[in-house]
């Protein structure tokens, strides 16, 4: 079974690769796992290979993937070459428009991952939700071994936080639990606005750029008076974005000294 | 004009006609001439531009610099060197630098001798992290040393390829007569940055892919007009002997002494290397009943030579002679041939 | 999209780059970024970068860029600037280019008092590679190949970049240590290094950075990290003379 994943770097794209592939080999199967990806260590595409088979194999690639699982807008260009009318195709109906899926697949399915991690347990378990919920598509695979591969890579963190331990079981759980939306999907809410947020207010003009922003979190570090938090908006790494109290701001521009991104700023205005 | 120098000097004064202004090296035998008549000649001249630097890979990539802003630019090296400059090489190689570099082989590998050799061929054409798209000159004599410096700058900058004009130490330290003709319409150079931004590290294999189709397309279009041979003797003789640089002209005198008419035995000679003439060498071997390889290393050229023969064609023998960093006398071929 | 917060020197097209959220580097370069539109020189200006996180500021800006070999950027800046004295040449490297590999380069440029400014991003880490030790990894610190700290002995200490320099430079020659936790500071160390280039001289600056992505930390524990760095690195413009910069 030739399974590919396409996301971005930062997504924990191949560790949900690597943990599917060990667990088929922990299960009896052979398999194998292929990472690729570019030079940065965030922001382009993060691919990845798994193959997984009763009988033994040399192979690292394949041409047509069996299940394709996209979870990146971006990345979507990179699963394009490699599906037929064969493959289930998967993706993340949060934040990707199906619109701008390619349209030669076999089964559609989706799962608004972003949007569960964040409403039920937190962002960083996204891909845990994923590995849960792909897990079904693989014959072999139950949730126990997934747990078990999982606790491989991540263990030592694992016993460092068992908090952490009990949200990666809970988010496999919710995954695995999740009944994959096939005719309905819902509508991505998780996009990332092309347009400045502006606002006017106590005679200043702030903007911030979502499409800039990554939501390192150093505007809110760096704002002496913490006039600055983190808001719904949604920035270009699928982060949260933040915003600027105005009647706080003592306009000492902290925020667009220190932003990596040049995503925002605030200045005078007078009405 | 006539002047009785060594092919290092010539290789300067060909650098000098064919319109170089810079360049960046490391002293190395055998070819530290070259290095210290620019040097000297940039002390007389503020137009010209000189720098000894800390070592071979950086002459290298400050050649890559000057080539980039447009300058004709050159640095030359031998043995140890040669290996270092593959990086600075591979870089020019990946973004088609016009840099030139010239190339006195010595005994190798690692440090052998200081002398002669003609083992640096397959470093020189493919030393790289590459496919080899550079332009290879193989000179044999004092004269050549001149004329093919001129040649080099010319295909470097008509071309786009990171151009090596080969020589040895022997013809680096011989001195003669070198005829120094100044060269017709030097071509001009161009700035090769100017508004751009260019980058040699990609992160797709397929973008990586792309770029460098295009290299090789470019590079098989320019080949048959670059690639460069001569020929000696008559295509109705039964050996072809194939030989480059110096071993070249020892060969000739060899045959001209025991078969002046070259009846029997035809030479073959590559001028360049890289790209290798591969399709005319296969012409001058057709109905051939031998091919002789001799050349100063274990058989580095034949390799390349090998690579191109059409062997359902020609189905002679093929002898060798094989000397890695030993030089022939006229005597050690006529020997060979006649054992 | 006209980015009102991006200086002129910035090449909109490639934007958003692709530094990772919170990188120093990204810091850094908006500075260099202010301070060339300020002066106006982009146009003068040609900007080597090196293999490692500073190669991602290929298309960063709207400056003549050349993306050299590991520890090879200042050789090709300063080939440029040998046969095109009139151009700003800035070679830009992290400290895995500077102090590894490119370390004899590096010395040579001072050495020969070469006018090109040489702008190192040190994180103590090689970054790009997934958070190795580097010759600025300093004791006891942790990386990807010194998960229980660097051991000092056959290690020495953390290399001291512009200290080294400093005995071997121009007494004419700029030298300074700056750091993110500053980037006002940043910006004004460039304009003193650039017109110390202009000049005739050799011009050095280490930015001390952060690396959330390889340090695994947040913002607040990012400048945390920092200030331990600051502390082992002395921030300071080094100077032979008391001349005004």
């Amino acid at each position: 079974m030739n399974i590919l994943l396409a996301g971005e770097g930062g997504q924990g794209i191949q560790t949900i690769a690597e943990t599917l592939a060990y667990a088929a080999s922990l299960s009896g199967l052979n398999s194998s796992y292929l990472p690729q990806f570019g030079v940065e260590q965030r922001g382009t595409p993060s691919v990845a290979f798994v193959i997984i088979d009763k009988k033994p194999f040399s192979a690292n690639r394949f041409k047509i993937a069996d299940i394709a699982i996209v979870l990146r807008e971006r990345a979507i260009t990179r699963v394009v070459d490699q599906i037929n009318p064969k493959t289930t195709l998967v993706f993340d109906s949060s934040t990707i428009n199906r619109e701008l899926l390619p349209k030669n697949h076999g089964r559609l399915l989706a799962i608004p991952a972003t949007k569960i991690a964040k409403e039920n347990l937190q962002p960083k378990v996204f891909n845990t939700i994923v590995l849960g919920a792909i897990c079904k598509l693989i014959p072999g695979l139950d949730e126990a071994v997934i747990f078990e591969s999982l606790k491989h890579f991540l263990g030592k963190k694992f016993i460092q936080s068992p908090a952490l331990a009990e949200m990666n079981k809970k988010a496999l759980d919710l995954g695995f639990k999740f009944v994959f939306e096939k005719d309905k999907f819902s509508a991505p809410s998780f996009q990332v606005s092309s347009k400045p947020i502006t606002v006017v207010d106590e005679g200043k003009k702030s903007t911030v750029y979502p499409s800039l922003c990554k939501g390192c979190g150093i505007c809110i570090e760096k704002c002496p008076v913490g006039a600055i938090s983190f808001s719904e908006e949604i920035g270009f790494f699928g982060n949260s974005v933040p915003k600027i109290d105005h009647k706080k701001c003592i306009l000492c521009h902290n925020c667009s000294v220190f932003c990596p991104d040049t995503a925002i700023t605030i200045e005078k205005k007078s009405k | 004009m006539k002047e009785f120098i060594s092919g290092n000097v010539a290789a300067f004064k060909g650098a000098i006609a064919a319109g170089a202004r810079a360049m960046f090296g490391y002293p190395i035998t055998p070819s530290t001439e070259i290095l210290q008549s620019w040097s000297e000649a940039a002390d007389k001249n503020d137009h010209l531009v000189f720098l000894q630097t800390e070592d071979e890979t950086a002459a290298g990539f400050c050649l890559n610099g000057a080539v980039l802003q447009g300058v004709k630019s050159f640095t030359a090296t031998a043995g140890p060197g040669t290996v270092l400059m593959q990086d600075g090489l591979s870089m020019a190689e990946n973004l088609r630098l016009p840099t030139v570099t010239i190339v006195m082989q010595r005994g190798g590998p690692s440090t052998g001798t200081v002398n002669y050799s003609q083992q640096e061929v397959l470093l020189t054409c493919f030393g790289g992290n590459g496919e080899g798209l550079r332009i290879v000159y193989s000179a044999g004599t004092p004269q050549e040393m001149y004329d093919f410096t001129i040649k080099a700058f010319d295909s470097a900058w008509r071309y786009r390829f990171p151009t090596i004009l080969l020589g040895d130490g022997y013809i680096g330290k011989q001195k003669s007569q070198v005829d120094l003709k100044a060269p017709l319409n030097p071509i001009k150079s161009v700035n090769l940055l100017s508004g751009k931004n260019i980058r040699n590290c990609y992160s797709s294999e397929d973008e990586f892919a792309d770029y460098l189709k295009q290299n090789i397309l470019a590079f098989e279009k320019a080949a048959p007009k670059i690639s460069e041979f001569s020929v000696f003797g008559k295509n109705s003789a039964e050996n072809l002997i194939i030989a480059h640089g110096s071993t070249y002209f020892t060969v000739r005198e060899a045959i001209e002494s025991i078969d002046p008419q070259g009846k029997h035995y035809q030479i073959f000679r590559p001028i360049t290397l890289r790209p290798f003439p591969g399709t005319d060498l296969n012409r001058y071997l057709k109905n051939k009943k031998r091919l002789w390889f001799f050349e100063s290393s274990y058989g580095q050229m034949q390799m390349i030579a090998k690579a191109e023969i059409d062997f359902t064609q020609f189905k002679g023998k093929v002898q060798t002679d094989f000397r890695p960093a030993k030089s022939f006398l006229i005597e050690d071929i006529i020997e060979t041939i006649r054992g | 999209m006209d980015y009102k917060t991006m200086p002129d020197s910035y090449k909109k097209s490639s934007k958003p780059h692709f530094f990772c959220p919170g990188c120093g580097h990204a810091i850094t370069l908006k500075q260099l970024g202010d301070v060339v539109s300020e002066l106006g020189i982009a146009k003068k200006m040609v900007f080597g970068i090196d293999i490692g996180c500073s190669l991602l500021a290929w298309d960063f800006f709207d400056i003549d860029t050349i993306q050299a070999h590991h520890g090879r950027s200042i050789p090709v800046v300063v080939g440029i600037k040998k046969v095109a004295p009139k151009k700003i040449a800035l070679a830009y490297m992290g400290d895995g280019g500077a102090y590894a590999i490119g370390l004899q380069s590096l010395i040579h440029a001072a050495y020969r008092n070469d006018p090109i400014i040489a702008i190192v991003i040190n994180n103590t880490n090689y970054a790009m590679t997934g958070g190795q030790m580097a010759p600025t990894t300093f004791p006891g610190e942790i990386t990807s190949t010194s998960a229980f700290g660097k051991r000092d002995q056959g290690f020495g200490n953390h290399f001291l970049g512009p200290e080294t320099i400093f005995s071997i430079a121009d007494k004419k020659a700029y030298i300074a240590r700056v750091s993110v936790s500053n980037p006002r500071n940043i910006k004004e160390t460039f304009k003193k290094a650039i017109s110390k280039a202009e000049s005739g001289n050799f011009a050095f600056v280490e930015v001390l950075s952060i690396c959330p992505t390889n340090w695994k930390t947040n913002a607040h524990n990012s400048f945390e990290f920092l200030k331990t760095i600051e502390a082992k690195f002395p921030l300071k413009e080094f100077s032979k003379t008391r001349e005004a910069v």
